[in-house]
Protein backbone atom coordinates (compact mmCIF):
# COMPACT_ATOMS: atom_id res chain seq x y z
CA UNK A 1 0.00 0.00 0.00
CA UNK A 2 1.47 3.38 -0.96
CA UNK A 3 2.68 5.54 1.87
CA UNK A 4 2.50 2.95 4.64
CA UNK A 5 6.08 3.48 5.71
CA UNK A 6 6.23 7.26 5.43
CA UNK A 7 7.44 9.16 8.44
CA UNK A 8 4.86 11.58 9.75
CA UNK A 9 6.38 15.01 9.30
CA UNK A 10 5.38 18.29 7.77
CA UNK A 11 7.73 18.10 4.82
CA UNK A 12 7.09 16.32 1.54
CA UNK A 13 9.70 13.75 0.58
CA UNK A 14 10.41 13.76 -3.12
CA UNK A 15 12.68 11.17 -4.70
CA UNK A 16 14.50 12.15 -7.90
CA UNK A 17 15.63 9.28 -10.10
CA UNK A 18 17.77 9.84 -13.20
CA UNK A 19 17.15 7.00 -15.64
CA UNK A 20 18.61 5.88 -18.92
CA UNK A 21 17.40 2.64 -20.54
CA UNK A 22 16.12 1.19 -17.26
CA UNK A 23 12.78 -0.18 -18.48
CA UNK A 24 13.51 -3.54 -16.84
CA UNK A 25 13.93 -2.15 -13.33
CA UNK A 26 12.28 1.25 -13.15
CA UNK A 27 8.71 0.07 -12.45
CA UNK A 28 9.72 -1.95 -9.40
CA UNK A 29 12.01 0.83 -8.16
CA UNK A 30 9.29 3.49 -8.44
CA UNK A 31 6.64 1.31 -6.78
CA UNK A 32 8.99 0.45 -3.90
CA UNK A 33 10.12 4.04 -3.42
CA UNK A 34 6.53 5.33 -3.38
CA UNK A 35 6.05 3.46 -0.11
CA UNK A 36 8.56 5.81 1.48
CA UNK A 37 8.02 9.09 -0.36
CA UNK A 38 5.11 11.27 -1.41
CA UNK A 39 6.49 12.05 -4.86
CA UNK A 40 8.80 10.28 -7.28
CA UNK A 41 10.24 12.22 -10.21
CA UNK A 42 11.91 10.15 -12.90
CA UNK A 43 14.07 12.11 -15.32
CA UNK A 44 14.34 10.03 -18.47
CA UNK A 45 17.61 10.98 -20.13
CA UNK A 46 16.44 10.17 -23.67
CA UNK A 47 16.17 6.43 -23.20
CA UNK A 48 15.62 4.36 -26.32
CA UNK A 49 13.47 1.81 -24.47
CA UNK A 50 10.16 2.20 -22.60
CA UNK A 51 11.65 3.64 -19.38
CA UNK A 52 9.36 6.68 -19.29
CA UNK A 53 6.22 4.61 -20.01
CA UNK A 54 7.05 2.11 -17.27
CA UNK A 55 7.90 4.86 -14.80
CA UNK A 56 4.70 6.73 -15.53
CA UNK A 57 2.57 3.56 -15.16
CA UNK A 58 4.23 2.89 -11.81
CA UNK A 59 3.15 6.31 -10.53
CA UNK A 60 6.13 8.60 -11.14
CA UNK A 61 6.09 12.09 -12.57
CA UNK A 62 8.22 11.68 -15.68
CA UNK A 63 10.36 14.37 -17.26
CA UNK A 64 11.95 13.47 -20.57
CA UNK A 65 15.12 15.00 -22.03
CA UNK A 66 15.11 15.59 -25.77
CA UNK A 67 18.55 14.03 -26.07
CA UNK A 68 20.98 12.32 -23.75
CA UNK A 69 22.84 14.73 -21.48
CA UNK A 70 24.13 12.58 -18.62
CA UNK A 71 23.20 11.68 -15.07
CA UNK A 72 24.37 14.99 -13.61
CA UNK A 73 22.19 16.95 -16.01
CA UNK A 74 19.22 14.66 -15.34
CA UNK A 75 19.52 15.11 -11.56
CA UNK A 76 19.69 18.90 -11.92
CA UNK A 77 16.60 18.80 -14.13
CA UNK A 78 14.87 16.92 -11.32
CA UNK A 79 16.08 19.46 -8.73
CA UNK A 80 14.88 22.38 -10.85
CA UNK A 81 11.48 20.77 -11.32
CA UNK A 82 11.07 20.01 -7.61
CA UNK A 83 12.15 23.55 -6.66
CA UNK A 84 9.44 24.97 -8.90
CA UNK A 85 6.70 22.45 -8.09
CA UNK A 86 7.22 21.39 -4.45
CA UNK A 87 9.65 24.00 -3.08
CA UNK A 88 9.53 22.81 0.54
CA UNK A 89 10.39 19.20 -0.23
CA UNK A 90 13.15 17.08 1.15
CA UNK A 91 14.84 15.65 -1.94
CA UNK A 92 16.32 12.17 -2.13
CA UNK A 93 18.42 11.08 -5.11
CA UNK A 94 18.10 7.40 -5.90
CA UNK A 95 19.45 5.13 -8.62
CA UNK A 96 17.11 3.66 -11.23
CA UNK A 97 18.68 0.24 -11.53
CA UNK A 98 17.51 -1.30 -8.25
CA UNK A 99 20.94 -1.20 -6.57
CA UNK A 100 19.65 0.73 -3.56
CA UNK A 101 17.28 -0.37 -0.82
CA UNK A 102 14.14 1.83 -0.72
CA UNK A 103 13.41 0.99 2.93
CA UNK A 104 16.59 2.87 3.88
CA UNK A 105 15.02 6.17 2.78
CA UNK A 106 13.22 6.50 6.13
CA UNK A 107 16.48 6.30 8.08
CA UNK A 108 18.38 8.47 5.60
CA UNK A 109 16.01 11.44 5.88
CA UNK A 110 16.03 11.52 9.71
CA UNK A 111 19.21 13.66 10.03
CA UNK A 112 17.54 16.31 7.84
CA UNK A 113 14.19 16.20 9.61
CA UNK A 114 15.40 16.22 13.18
CA UNK A 115 19.22 16.38 13.18
CA UNK A 116 19.69 19.82 11.67
CA UNK A 117 21.66 18.47 8.74
CA UNK A 118 21.27 19.87 5.24
CA UNK A 119 22.81 17.02 3.27
CA UNK A 120 22.96 13.29 3.95
CA UNK A 121 25.38 11.18 1.90
CA UNK A 122 24.95 7.44 1.61
CA UNK A 123 28.02 5.26 2.13
CA UNK A 124 28.26 1.65 1.05
CA UNK A 125 31.47 1.31 3.06
CA UNK A 126 29.66 2.25 6.28
CA UNK A 127 26.74 0.01 5.23
CA UNK A 128 26.85 -2.98 2.91
CA UNK A 129 28.02 -3.58 -0.66
CA UNK A 130 26.99 -7.02 -1.87
CA UNK A 131 28.65 -8.55 -4.92
CA UNK A 132 30.99 -5.63 -5.57
CA UNK A 133 33.68 -6.48 -8.15
CA UNK A 134 37.22 -6.10 -6.79
CA UNK A 135 38.31 -3.62 -9.48
CA UNK A 136 35.30 -1.42 -8.74
CA UNK A 137 36.25 -1.39 -5.06
CA UNK A 138 39.80 -0.34 -5.94
CA UNK A 139 38.56 2.46 -8.22
CA UNK A 140 36.10 3.70 -5.59
CA UNK A 141 38.83 3.79 -2.96
CA UNK A 142 41.05 5.73 -5.35
CA UNK A 143 38.12 8.06 -5.98
CA UNK A 144 37.87 8.72 -2.23
CA UNK A 145 41.56 9.72 -2.09
CA UNK A 146 41.28 11.85 -5.21
CA UNK A 147 38.16 13.57 -3.89
CA UNK A 148 39.94 14.24 -0.58
CA UNK A 149 42.82 15.82 -2.47
CA UNK A 150 40.58 17.98 -4.68
CA UNK A 151 37.93 19.09 -2.18
CA UNK A 152 39.57 18.59 1.21
CA UNK A 153 36.64 16.45 2.35
CA UNK A 154 37.31 12.97 3.65
CA UNK A 155 34.35 10.73 2.90
CA UNK A 156 34.07 6.98 3.20
CA UNK A 157 32.15 6.84 -0.12
CA UNK A 158 32.63 9.74 -2.56
CA UNK A 159 30.53 8.38 -5.43
CA UNK A 160 27.26 7.20 -3.99
CA UNK A 161 24.02 8.18 -5.71
CA UNK A 162 21.92 7.86 -2.54
CA UNK A 163 21.75 11.36 -1.09
CA UNK A 164 19.27 13.49 0.83
CA UNK A 165 18.98 17.28 0.54
CA UNK A 166 17.04 19.66 2.78
CA UNK A 167 14.67 22.14 1.06
CA UNK A 168 17.10 25.02 1.52
CA UNK A 169 20.18 23.13 0.34
CA UNK A 170 18.54 21.85 -2.86
CA UNK A 171 17.90 25.46 -3.87
CA UNK A 172 21.60 26.27 -3.54
CA UNK A 173 23.02 23.22 -5.31
CA UNK A 174 23.53 23.76 -9.06
CA UNK A 175 25.02 20.79 -10.90
CA UNK A 176 26.94 21.89 -14.00
CA UNK A 177 28.79 18.66 -14.73
CA UNK A 178 26.45 16.76 -17.04
CA UNK A 179 28.08 13.36 -16.78
CA UNK A 180 29.50 11.30 -13.91
CA UNK A 181 31.83 13.98 -12.55
CA UNK A 182 28.73 15.54 -10.97
CA UNK A 183 29.27 13.37 -7.89
CA UNK A 184 32.54 15.18 -7.11
CA UNK A 185 30.98 18.51 -8.04
CA UNK A 186 28.19 17.99 -5.49
CA UNK A 187 30.77 17.42 -2.77
CA UNK A 188 32.69 20.53 -3.86
CA UNK A 189 29.50 22.57 -3.62
CA UNK A 190 28.63 21.15 -0.19
CA UNK A 191 32.01 22.42 0.99
CA UNK A 192 31.90 25.81 -0.74
CA UNK A 193 28.30 26.47 0.38
CA UNK A 194 29.21 25.33 3.93
CA UNK A 195 26.29 22.91 4.07
CA UNK A 196 26.08 20.71 7.15
CA UNK A 197 26.41 17.11 6.02
CA UNK A 198 26.65 13.61 7.43
CA UNK A 199 27.30 10.16 6.00
CA UNK A 200 24.89 7.31 6.71
CA UNK A 201 25.21 3.57 6.00
CA UNK A 202 23.33 2.33 2.94
CA UNK A 203 23.14 -0.94 1.05
CA UNK A 204 24.33 -1.23 -2.55
CA UNK A 205 23.67 -4.42 -4.49
CA UNK A 206 25.79 -5.29 -7.51
CA UNK A 207 24.23 -7.48 -10.18
CA UNK A 208 26.29 -9.74 -12.45
CA UNK A 209 24.31 -8.94 -15.59
CA UNK A 210 24.42 -5.17 -15.10
CA UNK A 211 27.24 -3.01 -16.44
CA UNK A 212 26.67 0.13 -14.39
CA UNK A 213 29.37 2.76 -14.66
CA UNK A 214 32.31 1.48 -16.66
CA UNK A 215 35.78 1.44 -15.13
CA UNK A 216 37.04 3.46 -18.10
CA UNK A 217 34.39 6.03 -17.24
CA UNK A 218 36.42 6.77 -14.12
CA UNK A 219 39.14 8.28 -16.32
CA UNK A 220 36.55 10.47 -18.03
CA UNK A 221 35.38 11.66 -14.61
CA UNK A 222 38.97 12.55 -13.73
CA UNK A 223 39.34 14.51 -16.98
CA UNK A 224 36.09 16.44 -16.39
CA UNK A 225 36.99 17.30 -12.78
CA UNK A 226 40.47 18.53 -13.66
CA UNK A 227 39.22 20.62 -16.58
CA UNK A 228 36.49 22.16 -14.41
CA UNK A 229 39.04 23.10 -11.75
CA UNK A 230 41.41 24.82 -14.16
CA UNK A 231 39.03 26.46 -16.62
CA UNK B 1 68.62 37.15 -50.11
CA UNK B 2 69.99 34.30 -52.24
CA UNK B 3 68.62 32.29 -55.14
CA UNK B 4 68.73 29.23 -52.87
CA UNK B 5 65.90 30.64 -50.74
CA UNK B 6 63.89 32.01 -53.67
CA UNK B 7 61.56 29.00 -54.38
CA UNK B 8 60.51 28.66 -50.72
CA UNK B 9 60.08 32.43 -50.41
CA UNK B 10 57.85 32.50 -53.51
CA UNK B 11 55.83 29.50 -52.27
CA UNK B 12 55.29 30.87 -48.76
CA UNK B 13 54.55 34.38 -50.07
CA UNK B 14 51.84 32.93 -52.33
CA UNK B 15 50.22 31.12 -49.40
CA UNK B 16 50.40 34.24 -47.23
CA UNK B 17 48.83 36.38 -49.97
CA UNK B 18 45.98 33.84 -50.39
CA UNK B 19 45.41 33.87 -46.61
CA UNK B 20 45.39 37.70 -46.59
CA UNK B 21 42.90 37.75 -49.46
CA UNK B 22 40.58 35.28 -47.66
CA UNK B 23 40.93 37.35 -44.49
CA UNK B 24 39.94 40.48 -46.39
CA UNK B 25 36.86 38.73 -47.77
CA UNK B 26 35.83 37.46 -44.31
CA UNK B 27 36.43 40.87 -42.76
CA UNK B 28 34.22 42.49 -45.42
CA UNK B 29 31.40 40.11 -44.46
CA UNK B 30 32.14 40.87 -40.77
CA UNK B 31 32.81 37.26 -39.98
CA UNK B 32 35.74 38.11 -37.71
CA UNK B 33 35.92 40.19 -34.55
CA UNK B 34 38.47 43.05 -34.53
CA UNK B 35 40.94 41.79 -31.87
CA UNK B 36 41.21 38.41 -33.59
CA UNK B 37 41.56 40.14 -37.00
CA UNK B 38 44.42 42.29 -35.69
CA UNK B 39 46.29 39.29 -34.24
CA UNK B 40 45.68 37.20 -37.37
CA UNK B 41 46.91 39.93 -39.77
CA UNK B 42 49.91 40.74 -37.58
CA UNK B 43 50.96 37.09 -37.53
CA UNK B 44 50.88 36.71 -41.31
CA UNK B 45 52.63 40.04 -41.91
CA UNK B 46 55.41 38.93 -39.55
CA UNK B 47 55.66 35.66 -41.51
CA UNK B 48 55.88 37.62 -44.77
CA UNK B 49 58.58 39.94 -43.43
CA UNK B 50 60.49 37.06 -41.87
CA UNK B 51 60.83 34.97 -45.03
CA UNK B 52 62.53 37.91 -46.81
CA UNK B 53 64.72 38.72 -43.82
CA UNK B 54 65.75 35.42 -42.27
CA UNK B 55 68.78 36.99 -40.60
CA UNK B 56 66.58 39.36 -38.62
CA UNK B 57 64.38 36.47 -37.50
CA UNK B 58 67.43 34.56 -36.27
CA UNK B 59 68.60 37.66 -34.33
CA UNK B 60 65.21 37.87 -32.61
CA UNK B 61 65.30 34.15 -31.83
CA UNK B 62 68.79 34.44 -30.31
CA UNK B 63 67.58 37.26 -28.08
CA UNK B 64 65.21 34.66 -26.57
CA UNK B 65 67.98 32.10 -26.26
CA UNK B 66 66.81 30.06 -29.25
CA UNK B 67 69.31 29.13 -31.94
CA UNK B 68 67.36 29.29 -35.18
CA UNK B 69 64.65 31.63 -36.39
CA UNK B 70 62.51 28.79 -37.67
CA UNK B 71 62.62 27.06 -34.24
CA UNK B 72 61.41 30.30 -32.69
CA UNK B 73 58.46 30.40 -35.08
CA UNK B 74 57.63 26.74 -34.33
CA UNK B 75 57.68 27.30 -30.54
CA UNK B 76 55.47 30.38 -30.88
CA UNK B 77 53.08 28.45 -33.12
CA UNK B 78 52.84 25.61 -30.58
CA UNK B 79 52.03 28.05 -27.77
CA UNK B 80 49.40 29.71 -29.94
CA UNK B 81 47.92 26.32 -30.89
CA UNK B 82 47.64 25.16 -27.26
CA UNK B 83 46.02 28.43 -26.26
CA UNK B 84 43.61 28.15 -29.21
CA UNK B 85 42.71 24.58 -28.20
CA UNK B 86 42.12 25.66 -24.59
CA UNK B 87 39.86 28.54 -25.61
CA UNK B 88 37.96 26.18 -27.94
CA UNK B 89 37.34 23.80 -25.05
CA UNK B 90 36.07 26.65 -22.87
CA UNK B 91 33.70 27.79 -25.64
CA UNK B 92 32.54 24.21 -26.20
CA UNK B 93 31.71 23.93 -22.50
CA UNK B 94 29.69 27.16 -22.66
CA UNK B 95 27.74 25.88 -25.66
CA UNK B 96 27.13 22.58 -23.87
CA UNK B 97 25.84 24.40 -20.77
CA UNK B 98 23.49 26.51 -22.86
CA UNK B 99 22.17 23.45 -24.68
CA UNK B 100 21.61 21.71 -21.35
CA UNK B 101 19.58 24.66 -20.10
CA UNK B 102 17.42 24.61 -23.24
CA UNK B 103 16.79 20.84 -23.06
CA UNK B 104 15.99 21.11 -19.35
CA UNK B 105 13.55 23.97 -19.80
CA UNK B 106 11.77 22.21 -22.70
CA UNK B 107 11.50 18.99 -20.69
CA UNK B 108 10.04 20.72 -17.63
CA UNK B 109 7.60 22.83 -19.67
CA UNK B 110 6.42 19.68 -21.42
CA UNK B 111 5.47 18.15 -18.06
CA UNK B 112 3.80 21.34 -16.87
CA UNK B 113 1.77 21.54 -20.09
CA UNK B 114 0.54 17.98 -19.70
CA UNK B 115 -0.59 18.50 -16.07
Amino acid sequence: MAGTHKIQNKKTVCVVIAAFNEAAAISQVVKSVLQYAEQVVVVDDASIDTTSVEASKAGATVIKHLFNLGQGAALQTGFTFVNRTWPESIVVTFDADGQFEPSEISQAIKPVISGGYQVVLGSRFLGRATGMPFLRKVLLKMGIVFNWFMSGVHLTDAHNGFRVFSPDSIKQINIRQNRMAHASEIIDQIVSLKLKYIEVPVTVRYFRNRVGQSNVGSLQILRDIVFEKFS
Amino acid sequence: MTLYHLPSQVFISTIVLIVLLKTYQSAKLQKMNKPFLFIWLSFWLIVLMSIFNLGKLSQIAQAFGIGRGVDFVIYLSLIALFYFLYSLMVKYKQVQENMTKIVRELAIRDVKNKV
